[in-house]
């Protein structure tokens, strides 16, 4: 339980994201959200299985290996979703898809 | 090192800029908050003992997504008025909070159970699930049983891998596959993001998309990115080679290289013309195809799909390295540059309706406060009735001329 407090933030994180992705319809406020889901899924991810002590045996790379592929990832799929959000805002003129509340 | 203070002023750090880029009312405001987001968790890696995700974290998640979020947040805002509310959506507060706290207690609740050690009594196995069937072992225990220690198994076979570093291994060789992937994602981000460039025929010649209608370039920035361009490809460079023995590697080179090709939009030197360019098309598939070619390379030596000849592995993964940094750079350069190029029909049209322009001059001369009534005039439902143009249909002859000309082609 040496690295808790991030295993405890990143769980808070991802609650954080999941809120604010159903509460915010904005595309910016979206993709904002699901990177915020992604940084806390990774942090999980990495946090659990540190350890206190360090070493070859114990410091285990597949995770971190996991998580770099995980950060290229979304990086890029974020950028596309900003592509077609930009895209639809320049046809449409509307920043979101909710009819909700517009003002 | 046992520093707890330290990581508890990381961890409340993330939450609080996380909440506040999400929750702000300025949506610019909110993604410059994500950017110090990823700069806090760039630091908590290097607490974790994962300096390449630091890195990686830094130059992408940080700089690069922040980057092209700036752009979008200025596009999509419609006005600079603080005070215009974003849309709300159907789902109440309440729910979506509920939901979210449901989430996170299921997900705790299962990864305390899956921590080593865990035996919390009578009351938790019967509550949870995780209790103990009637030959006595848990579900817990079998799931954990399934756990196999990767770590040990990258130790053993680092040397036989073709580089030093374990984190370089896994990617290049033990998961190769994984990356060859990954590298799969970007190059449809990419394609992807190409066909909405080219769906509105948005990207003029380079003198006029890059020389600045609206881009008002200090000769400071240029200069500056002059000199730093030709460096920042030599840490790219750099960053690729120290990758097989220390932290580095192709992702955070590419990284780099992009954003250098950032830089090179931002004063006015973008090399990136057009979607149709022949170099960007070979740039783009550089990645996935070392990948393909290593593979089938490796096939025909080894009889195995991506199997790298031993004494050769550190030299296929080196060609490997140099080709998904060269590739990832110019995807992540196209993605921040296609952002840039906005049809002129639209922005003529824009004008028109009086939203504040996607510009990036800066007028000290202008009132702030005239920019309030456009915000809110640009989200009325009957500005869809003016001529914003249909981007498949359009002729391309409206992208030249002056602002009037421009004027008079929209009022048509």
């Amino acid at each position: 339980m040496t690295f808790a407090i991030f295993a405890i933030a990143a769980a808070l994180l991802i609650a954080l994201g999941l809120h604010a992705a159903l509460v915010r319809p904005h595309f910016i406020r979206r993709i904002l959200a699901l990177n915020v889901i992604s940084g806390g899924t990774f942090l999980l991810l990495v946090a659990l299985p540190t350890r206190e002590t360090t070493g070859a045996a114990i410091d285990d790379p597949v995770p971190k290996a996991l998580v770099l592929t995980g950060i290229v990832v979304t990086v890029s799929i974020s950028a596309f979703a900003v592509t077609v959000a930009r895209q639809l805002h320049r046809i449409t003129a509307r920043a979101t898809l909710d009819e909700g509340n517009l003002e | 090192m046992q520093s707890p203070i330290l990581d508890l002023a990381l961890a409340l750090g993330l939450l609080i800029t996380a909440f506040r880029a999400l929750h702000t009312r300025v949506l610019f405001t909110g993604v410059v908050f994500y950017i110090a987001f990823g700069m806090l968790m760039s630091l908590v890696w290097v607490r974790l003992r994962a300096p390449d995700l630091a890195l990686a974290e830094a130059s992408l998640g940080a700089g690069m997504i922040g980057a092209i979020l700036l752009d979008a947040a200025r596009a999509l805002e419609g006005g600079t008025d603080p005070v215009a509310p974003e849309p709300r959506s159907r789902i109440g507060r309440l729910p979506a909070a509920v939901a979210a706290v449901a989430f996170t207690a299921i997900l705790a609740v299962t990864l305390l159970a899956l921590a080593p050690g865990a035996d919390r009594g009578e009351k938790w196995n019967r509550w949870t699930g995780f209790g103990t069937d009637r030959t006595g072992a848990s579900g817990a225990d079998s799931l954990r049983g399934t756990m196999t220690d990767l770590g040990d198994q990258v130790a053993t076979n680092l040397s036989a891998s073709g580089v030093t570093y374990p984190v370089t291994a896994v990617l290049l060789n033990f998961r190769s596959y994984d990356t060859m992937l990954e590298m799969t994602v970007l190059f449809l981000a990419a394609v992807g993001s190409l066909m909405v460039y080219r769906s509105g025929r948005q990207w003029t010649n380079r003198e006029e998309s890059s020389g600045g209608q609206s881009v008002a370039v200090s000769p400071v920035a240029e200069g500056a990115t002059r000199i730093l361009a030709p460096f920042g490809v030599l840490v790219g460079g750099y960053l690729v080679w120290r990758g097989s023995s220390a932290p580095g590697g192709a992702f955070q080179a590419g990284a780099v290289i992009g954003a250098i090709g950032v830089l090179l939009v931002l004063a006015g030197l973008s090399p990136i013309s057009g979607p149709d360019a022949r170099w960007i098309r070979v740039a783009l598939a550089a990645g996935p195809a070392a990948f393909v070619l290593a593979g089938a390379a490796g096939l025909a030596s080894t009889g195995r799909f991506l199997g790298f000849p031993p004494g050769r592995a550190g030299t296929v993964i080196t060609v490997i390295e140099v080709a998904v940094a060269v590739g990832v750079g110019v995807t992540l350069a196209l993605l921040y540059a296609g952002g840039r190029m906005e049809r002129p029909l639209a922005r003529a049209a824009r004008e028109n309706s009086g939203l504040a322009e996607d510009s990036h001059v800066v007028d000290p001369g202008a009132d702030p406060s005239d920019r309030s009534p456009r915000g809110v005039e640009s989200s009325r439902p009957d500005r869809k009735e003016r001529q914003i143009g249909d981007p498949l249909h359009d002729s391309g002859d409206d992208d030249r001329g002056a602002p009037d000309e421009r004027r008079s082609n929209a009022d048509r």
